[in-house]
């Protein structure tokens, strides 16, 4: 690794990981039926590492992230984004969640949208408008400010939504399967572009998807999960060296036998 | 486990490839500018829709000309148009009675409406203890509370404002209700991420996201609310387009009454027509939203 993890820290730096759950676990209740969701999850993410979770459809993984994101407490356990709570790391803006959906909202140029979160956090609208600039540009988005999102790609639009949720330049990033939705092809070119952003800054990601071949190509560790109730079966590190191939051949390549490996988990 | 994978790819490269000499360049996305709203499209629109009118009015003065239907059973569009301007001051004033009642109506009713959907959608208890009541109030047949509003507030312009905007007020409810809960779990799961305070979630996604349903419903309230004033008037009033309607009936001045009837369609559809201009104007992402050519 040759990134230099934590080169903006605002708050102290207490802890050398960007998120740790301990002992997480999570139960559902579906109209007075208790669902058993999560279990015994622990997980360390390094500052600047990329994990990802795969697993069986329903085993956890959008859980996982929304107890990260304090969009609900965890049943049992403790969870910390750089040695603060979920409710205070929100607060403070710490961390930002992508979606499957890339969530524009239609009655936004290009650049508004890109600015929301700044436009939330209140800040200047000069200051807004060249951080959302800048982001655009690393995106390859530069000359779309001014179109609606609908007049984009499926896959110009994920990029937006990447740079909407680096515009607050948080040290975590939490994606729900942003790519799933998309071809082959352009999810191939959007992990390319995702990894050359990443790489641009310092943030730790978890990442969900049901793609092992992009799990392999993306992270650091691939994090195998099991059926209800979610835990975690293995963990793949793969430690090809970085920038990882752009060669889509070269890549497939590399990434064969670390994709076995996952395959033999998950089907283990 | 190598073994394995160096086989496997060997194999790959028995399989027949071949290729083509393609320039390598990646263009990708470069749309075409967004085309300009042609007007004269519109217009074309217009001039149909109107043909169209027009088209049903000759064909009624034809058929009646030839049956030789009385005047008194239908009068003919010609012999309509030429009351209107005969009485084109009696009809004015009796129009600008009804549309300051209908226009005032219809900003009352609405606003409220909107207003208590704001409520109700931030405060679920609020909607589970008010709706019930709303859809009593929608219950009650306005011809028979138009008598009682007349008694509490005198013959005067207020009860008919009021009953306008009881016509109006209830579609808009549901629709800004339903407009305001259309926003993503997921838009909605971001902005609180972003830890946005209320008002904010308010302003920047559940507003605009319910602008596409509200003015739906106020489209559909414009006829209601000239009907409500109609009805109000028709009870009690000695002005107004409701109030020309009984006389007129009641002096069995039939063409006066096809003239009325003439003017309060009018109206309506201009009121109509005047809102999905607001509309066009207010929401321009809606229109190139689901927008084929
Ligand atoms: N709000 C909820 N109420 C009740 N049960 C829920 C709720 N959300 C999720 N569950 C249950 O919890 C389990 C885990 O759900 P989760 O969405 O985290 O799975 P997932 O791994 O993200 O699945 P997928 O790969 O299909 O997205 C599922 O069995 C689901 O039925
Ligand atoms: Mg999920």
């Amino acid at each position: 690794m040759e990134r230099k993890p934590s080169a903006l820290s605002e708050a102290p730096d207490t802890t050398e990981y960007a998120l740790e759950l301990t002992d997480v676990g999570m139960t559902y209740n579906a109209g007075g039926q208790a669902v058993n969701a999560l279990q015994d999850i622990n997980l360390k993410v390094r500052k600047g590492e990329f994990v990802t979770l795969i697993g069986p459809s329903g085993c956890g993984k959008s859980t996982i992230l929304r107890l990260v994101a304090d969009i609900f407490p965890p049943g049992s356990g403790t969870i910390l984004v750089r040695g603060q709570t979920p409710r205070q790391a929100r607060k403070q803006r710490n961390f930002s969640f992508m979606f499957q959906d890339p969530g524009m909202f239609p009655w936004r140029n290009v650049l508004n949208n890109v600015e929301l979160p700044l436009e939330i956090a209140k800040s200047a609208k000069k200051v807004r408008q060249e951080k959302a600039q800048k982001l655009l540009e690393l995106v390859h988005l530069q000359g779309f400010e001014k179109r609606q999102p609908n007049q984009l790609s499926g896959g110009m639009r994920q990029r937006a939504a990447i740079a909407r949720a680096l515009t607050l330049n948080p040290p975590l990033l939490l994606m729900d399967e942003p790519f799933s939705a998309l071809d082959e092809i352009t999810k191939g070119r959007m992990n390319l572009e995702l990894l050359r952003i990443w790489e641009e800054t310092t943030a730790a990601v978890l990442f969900v998807t049901h793609s092992i071949e992009e799990a392999v190509f993306l992270s650091d560790r691939v994090v195998v999960m099991t059926h209800r109730p979610g835990r975690i079966k293995a963990i793949i590190e793969v430690d090809l060296p970085r920038p990882r191939a752009t060669d889509m051949a070269e890549r497939a390549r590399q990434i064969f036998p670390y994709s076995l490996k996952v395959r033999e988990a998950l089907y283990a | 486990m190598l073994k394995e994978n160096t086989l496997v790819i060997e194999q790959a490269a028995e399989v027949k490839v071949t290729y083509f000499a393609v320039e390598d360049k990646v263009n990708e996305g470069e749309t075409s500018p967004p085309r300009r709203r042609n007007w004269l499209k519109h217009l074309r629109g217009y001039m149909l829709s109107m043909s169209v009118i027009v088209g049903i009015l000759v064909v009624w003065e034809v058929f009646e000309i030839i049956m030789a239907v009385p005047t008194y059973v239908l009068p003919r569009p010609s012999v309509i148009g030429e009351t209107m301007v005969k009485n084109f001051d009696l009809l004015l004033r009796n129009f600008g009675v009804t549309a300051l009642e209908a226009g005032l109506g219809f900003m009352l009713g609405n606003s409220v409406a909107i207003l208590i959907a704001i409520l109700f959608v931030h405060s679920p208890s609020m909607e589970r203890a008010l709706f019930p009541v709303a859809i009593t109030i929608r219950s009650m047949p306005i011809v028979a509370l138009a008598p009682l509003f007349l008694l509490w507030f005198g013959t005067g312009i207020t009860p008919k404002v009021i009953i306008a905007a009881l016509s109006a007020f209830f579609p808009t409810l549901v629709n800004a209700v339903r407009g305001f809960n259309s926003v993503d779990k997921s838009n909605l799961e971001m902005m609180y991420t972003l830890a946005a305070s209320r008002w904010q979630i308010f302003t920047k996604l559940r507003w605009p996201a319910a602008l596409p349903y509200i003015f739906a419903a106020l489209k559909i309230s414009t006829a209601a609310c000239v009907i409500g004033a109609l009805v109000a008037e028709w009870i009690g009033s000695d002005r107004g387009l409701g109030y020309l309607v009984v006389v007129s009936t009641f002096e069995f001045k039939i063409e006066l009454l096809w003239a009325t009837i003439a003017v309060t369609s009018l109206f309506t559809t201009l009121l109509f027509q005047l809102v999905g201009w607001i509309e066009r104007w207010a929401i321009p992402w809606n229109r190139n939203a689901g927008q084929v050519e």
